[in-house]
């Protein structure tokens, strides 16, 4: 049942993939293109990993590429948005990131960086949903970055929490706080995924000349 | 399971429930808040538009009851003389009565224009514009005016503040039986205050701006409203009325 449920979660993400990449051209908006690339290529490393872990190999890097690239998307947004006070703390979120995880050791996985990025995202999308209302001359519901700022929310504030005491859950080893890890994560992956599949399906806003 | 095993699970389902409802009620909040927005925004929109079909339906009962009433008899005084019943004494008056009222309907056509879009506004600025009101309603009621209205301000601005000025004057006129308004206009260096008063019977602003016996308050509440201002009126029953606005200037 839970191999079931996890195995939904990580073919769901095939979903806003295939609808982002037919509907590419008709993205809303640039930062919705810019978050798709990131979304593809961590998508794609995300199926690495996924079968890595599953022959047993050790899978850590990529998750902590995952993380450099949300990173990258962050700054991006930042750039696109002109959001000026929050590209300095981005790039701080950054060497914060490299200097953790060459003291960790690149292989391994760094939940600390884990916490710290995707609160960071989370707020930083928070308060970008705030902004959105003001920007926006028809219901907030037809645009795709509304539907983008509530996944990221809601994935960040969602998986944060087990991410804070991994270390110690990790050294416990207790297989019923794993398991809860793992349908957490798993739900939280599918509703997300449906969240960027409404997202890549936003048209733009026709224009009248 | 061990207890603190189970302890920690606890904790893991409390933490990550808690901030996921803290997420979902955020979100709702917003979406709720934008939605309340949207509401107000359509509502001033309607707003607007019924000002701007009050607006016209004024501007086509004055031309249709001044400028056309006028036109049309000098064109009848006119038909007249061309036809040869009447006396040549009798064709000269048509044309005396007939020139006066060409005359009248052109003194009515430039007013019309003034209420319209004043000249002046563009030319001359809103502070000349409001000292030009008493010279334009002279004859009808006397203006006292304490004129310290900022330069350079926004052009949007200054049409609404000189149409809602006009429509008090014509409220005045219509109602409160005065023969004397009091005017004062002044400024700090954000906000634009606009001081109104009449020495007329006065009426309850809330029983006339709720009842729809007119569109005149409806008209200057919804310019006030448009533009963030603040709009006061103190009054006692049976006695003169006073409005007091506050804008927020954007100067150009």
């Amino acid at each position: 049942m839970i191999e079931a449920l996890i195995d939904i979660a990580f073919y769901s993400t095939l979903v806003p993939l295939l609808i982002g990449m037919f509907n590419f051209k008709h993205l809303d908006d640039k930062l919705i293109k810019v978050f798709f690339v990131c979304f593809s290529i961590n998508s794609v490393l995300d199926i690495i990993g996924y079968y890595l872990a599953h022959q047993s190999i050790k899978n850590h890097i990529y998750y902590n590429a995952v993380d450099m690239i949300t990173i990258v998307f962050l700054f991006i947004v930042t750039r696109i948005e002109k959001d000026k006070w929050v590209s300095p703390m981005v790039a701080v979120l950054f060497i914060f990131s490299c200097y953790n995880l060459l003291a960790n050791g690149i292989l391994d996985f760094s939940s600390l960086n884990y916490v710290v990025i995707y609160t960071f995202q989370s707020i930083y999308m928070a308060y970008k949903l705030s902004k959105l209302v003001e920007e926006v001359d028809r219901s907030i519901v037809k645009y795709s970055k509304f539907w983008l700022y509530v996944g990221l929310i809601l994935f960040g504030f969602s998986t944060i929490s087990v991410y804070i005491m991994f270390e110690y859950v990790m050294k416990l080893g207790d297989s019923s706080v794993i398991l809860f890890h793992s349908v957490n994560n798993s739900i939280v992956c599918i509703i997300v995924n449906v969240l960027y599949s409404k997202s890549f399906l936003c048209q733009k806003k026709t224009q009248i000349y | 399971m061990p207890k603190e095993n189970s302890d920690i699970l606890v904790l893991l389902i409390v933490s990550t429930a808690s901030l996921l409802s803290l997420s979902i009620f955020f979100i709702v909040m917003v979406y709720r808040y934008q939605k309340r927005m949207a509401i107000k925004q359509s509502e001033m929109y309607l707003k607007v538009l019924q000002a701007q079909e009050d607006e016209r339906n004024v501007i086509a009962r004055d031309i249709h009851d001044g400028l056309g009433a006028l036109l049309g008899t000098s064109h009848l005084l006119l038909t007249q003389i061309l036809s040869s019943k009447l006396s040549e004494q009798d064709k000269l008056k048509n044309i005396e009565t007939a020139t006066l009222m060409i005359s009248e309907a052109a003194k009515e056509a430039r007013n019309a224009s003034q209420s319209l879009m004043p000249d002046s506004i563009k030319r001359f600025g809103l502070k000349a514009t409001i000292n030009d009101l008493k010279v334009l309603y002279a004859n009808r009621i006397e203006i006292k005016l304490n004129n310290d209205c900022p330069e350079n301000i926004e052009n949007l601005l200054e049409l609404h503040i000189y149409r809602i000025i006009t429509e008090l004057i014509n409220n005045t006129l219509k109602h409160a039986r005065a023969n004397t308004v009091f005017l004062n206009v002044s400024h700090t260096k954000h906000t634009i205050f606009i001081e109104y008063y009449d020495n007329g019977i006065g009426y309850d602003f809330k029983v006339n701006m709720y009842a729809g016996t007119g569109n005149g308050l409806k008209n200057i509440k919804n310019r006030v409203e448009l533009l963030q201002g603040e709009i006061e009126q103190s009054h006692e029953q049976n006695k003169a009325m006073k409005f007091t606005f506050n804008y927020h200037i954007k100067h150009v």
